[in-house]
């Protein structure tokens, strides 16, 4: 070999070296690379009171008005589910802040629920299969870190809404052909005009990682910050009644200690915005299940210990906001409570008590319990004064608001009606 | 100043060797490396049905066909010189990436056709290049499942063969290493009264579906950790040319088929309170730490320091060289 030869071969590794360095740069950096950093150029205008701390935006999500839009319009496209029968607004409707609606006859609804007995409603997905879990509300999720009941995983809403369309145990939407459906989507004219505006810069918009994109947007944009609570906080001081006023007295205090779980500007112990350096993150037990006295809950429904293992994290879900929660019946993570009253029994008597059947079991006595789930007395009146509370937690406004309504025209496959849409009867916001 | 000059002189030639030594022993060859499905004897068919399966005494039992998927990747040849060669896959844009490749067998047809997300494609082979090195190859070594590094990217965006929906395991926010389902008439016995949320298995499904569980972190921006891996390192003696086979039926030699599905999903799902997985997991060459008490911590059953579970460890059995 020549000594020229040699030396090409010796650059050749030398700036193979350089691109070895580099690529391990970049790696690192990658590492450090965190996309919840602020956006400080992104124009989109968050729609809250001056003194809530804005939500963070994503370097690889920078929220748009359309992307909302577009978001939207997927919300409610049925279209997103392998047969075609439901959307994710089919177990999470409006009038409900986006839980579920037993009242509407839409498939999800599940009133013969056979495996739990202490369940009273789980939704079902688009096969007819059972979910283990109560449909959260949507509300305010542009301020959580973590997302659903309990998956400590779950950091945004894209990453989330891969469960729901693609999941199988259960099957929720089982769009198993996504690019087959992306093909459909893409010769529907109100997408033509939808996906190209949000994502301008994209030669082929039409594919799934911005169709979790655009919801991910939607579902920050979707706000509720006018509840009577929360115009009394900014000085309305008529806007809750007397009874509310003693029911919050209640909540703060450190005899029912609700607000160390149900704290901060959304109600839960989760909480993330551009002024905190760490979000808050923490699930908890509250005593629902104590199996055979082990602690355990239902196999198949035991919190974030599903994901992580830890036999410490049994039965620790996210204490869910308290915002709308008039609205959004029944309760809990298996919807085992029917309505708030039995949600103050259960934490008057520091656990729930189940006498007989396969989960029988002394709640109060969990060894995970978290330790301000202790119990309580109240008299008829500050029961009354409690729920006052709870109830002037309802934001109408919200859950009336044209903007996070169904966008597809009246007659569409997507909206065959406006059943259902609106607040009616004795729903708290009906007219 | 003349000692520098030697020294440099002496570090020339240093070079000199250094690159003549290199280039000597560097042959790529390209290696298509085939692997195939079976169960016992039969090759894996959707259009066929197997009898004789599981543990079941006096025969076991019949099984239909669902799925046969996994994943394959750090592929490395070895020789008699004890020298590793790794194998660099194709970047074929659909079956190979990076390091990993995705094996399909089933067509989605006969009762292929019932799994989720069936595809026609399939791929029978692993392709790449590997250099030369000294001595003969005489084993091949690879790994079930998709590496840490990719298994919590970015699902929606990710490259083929990473986006494929039934193969996605969403809420550990990672992949299904494998997924090897299949029916049977004797598993088809009625509500498992044991698992909330789950309808009658009247169908006699039973899901194999591989993935690491034990998970913590943030599955948003790739830094999720999950300590139970479930990707077993198969060695197997090997010359180039011969098939690498992947038996159903030795997979499942352990587990009995007639006996009602216990405690979590139909079949086998990974999760240590899974008492389906306990065979077939060790049949895969993987420690299973089954604990349906919930009282050992993940990172001790990662470590095997566990007492009072069953804890077993065994060669694997369903891959094997033909």
């Amino acid at each position: 070999m020549s000594l020229r030869t040699c030396y090409t071969a010796y650059k050749i590794k030398r700036s193979l070296l350089f691109f070895l360095w580099l690529a391990l740069f970049t790696v690192l950096s990658c590492e450090n690379y965190d996309p919840r950093i602020v956006v400080e150029s992104s124009s989109y205008h968050w729609d809250i009171p001056p003194h809530i701390p804005l939500p963070r935006e994503f370097a690889d999500n920078p929220m748009s008005q359309r992307k909302v839009e577009l978001g939207r319009y997927l919300f409610y496209d049925k279209r997103l589910s392998g047969n075609q029968t439901f959307a994710c607004a089919t177990c999470h409707h409006q009038r409900r802040a986006f839980a579920d609606d037993p009242d509407i006859d839409d498939g999800s609804s599940n009133n013969t629920y056979l495996g739990n007995p202490q369940a009273i409603l789980v939704p079902l997905g688009a096969t007819g299969e059972a979910h283990p879990r109560n449909s959260m509300a949507l509300v305010n999720l542009a301020w959580q870190p973590v997302l659903t009941w309990g998956n400590p995983l779950m950091r945004r809403l894209r990453t989330q809404a891969l469960v729901p369309i693609f999941g199988e145990n259960p099957i929720e939407l089982g769009l198993f052909y996504p690019d087959e459906r992306l093909q459909e989507l893409s010769a529907d004219p109100v997408y033509q005009e939808l996906f190209p505006a949000a994502f301008p810069y994209d030669r082929n918009p039409f594919r799934m990682t911005n169709v979790v994109n655009a919801l991910e947007a939607f579902q920050r944009a979707m706000i509720s910050f006018n509840s009577p609570y929360d115009r009394q906080q900014r000085g309305d001081v008529t806007a809750i009644s007397e009874s509310a006023k003693r029911g919050e007295e209640l909540f703060f205090n450190e005899d029912l200690e609700c607000f160390h779980c149900h704290g901060g500007i959304n109600f839960t112990l989760m909480e993330d915005h551009r002024n905190l350096s760490v979000p808050s993150i923490d699930f908890t037990n509250n005593g629902l299940y104590n199996i055979g006295g082990t602690g355990a809950y239902p196999p198949g429904n035991t919190g974030i210990h599903e994901v992580t293992n830890n036999p410490n994290d049994m039965g620790r879900f996210k204490a869910p906001t308290l915002r709308n929660i008039e609205l959004t019946a029944p309760y809990m993570h298996d919807g085992s409570a029917i309505d708030l009253d039995s949600v103050i029994d259960h934490y008057a008597a520091g656990g729930r008590t189940i006498t007989s059947g396969p989960y029988a079991g002394n709640g109060s006595a969990s060894p995970f319990k978290n330790s301000f789930v202790k119990g309580f007395t109240l008299t008829a009146q500050e029961r009354a004064d409690l729920i006052a509370f709870l109830k002037s937690l309802t934001d109408c406004d919200y859950v009336t608001s044209e903007k996070f309504r169904n966008p597809w025209p009246v007659g569409h496959f997507n909206r065959p009606s406006t059943i259902g849409e609106l607040p009616e009867g004795s729903h708290p916001c009906a007219p | 100043m003349k000692q520098i000059t030697k020294l440099l002189l002496g570090l020339t030639a240093l070079s000199l060797s250094y690159c003549a030594h290199d280039e000597e022993v560097s042959e790529t060859r390209d290696i298509t490396i085939p692997f195939a499905a079976k169960v016992g004897s039969e090759t894996f068919d959707c259009n066929a049905s197997y009898t004789g399966i599981g543990a079941k005494s006096g025969g076991g039992s019949p099984i239909a066909p669902r799925d046969f998927r996994f994943y394959v990747h750090n592929v490395e040849l070895l020789t008699d010189k004890n020298e590793t060669l790794k194998v660099e896959l194709i970047q074929d844009g659909q079956w190979q990436y990076q390091n990993v490749a995705l094996l399909d067998f089933e067509n989605g047809s006969g009762t292929c056709a019932a799994t989720i997300g069936p595809t026609p494609a399939t791929n029978t082979v692993v392709q790449g290049s590997y250099k030369t090195k000294q001595g003969k190859i005489n084993r091949i070594r690879f790994t079930v499942g998709v590496p840490d590094n990719l298994n919590h990217n970015d699902r929606a965006a990710a490259p083929d063969p990473l986006n494929i929906a039934a193969l996605h395991w969403n809420w550990t926010t990672g992949y299904k290493h494998a997924r090897l389902d299949f029916t049977s008439t004797h598993f088809a016995n009625g509500l498992d009264e044991e698992f909330t949320g789950q309808t009658a298995n009247t169908s006699g499904t039973f899901n194999i579906h591989l993935g690491a569980t034990s998970c913590t972190g943030d599955g948003a921006s790739g830094t999720a950790n999950c300590v139970v891996k479930n990707r077993p390192t198969i060695t197997l003696n090997y010359t180039v040319g011969q098939t690498i086979v992947a038996d159903l039926k030795n997979l499942l030699a352990t587990t009995d088929l007639s006996v009602k599905d216990k405690n979590g999903p139909k079949g086998c799902m990974s999760a240590l309170t899974d008492p389906e997985c306990k065979g077939i997991f060790n049949n895969l060459g993987l420690d299973f730490h089954f604990d349906p008490n919930n009282t050992v911590p993940a990172p001790e059953r990662k470590r095997g320091l566990t007492s009072g579970t069953e804890y077993a460890t065994s060669g694997q059995t369903f891959f094997r060289v033909e």
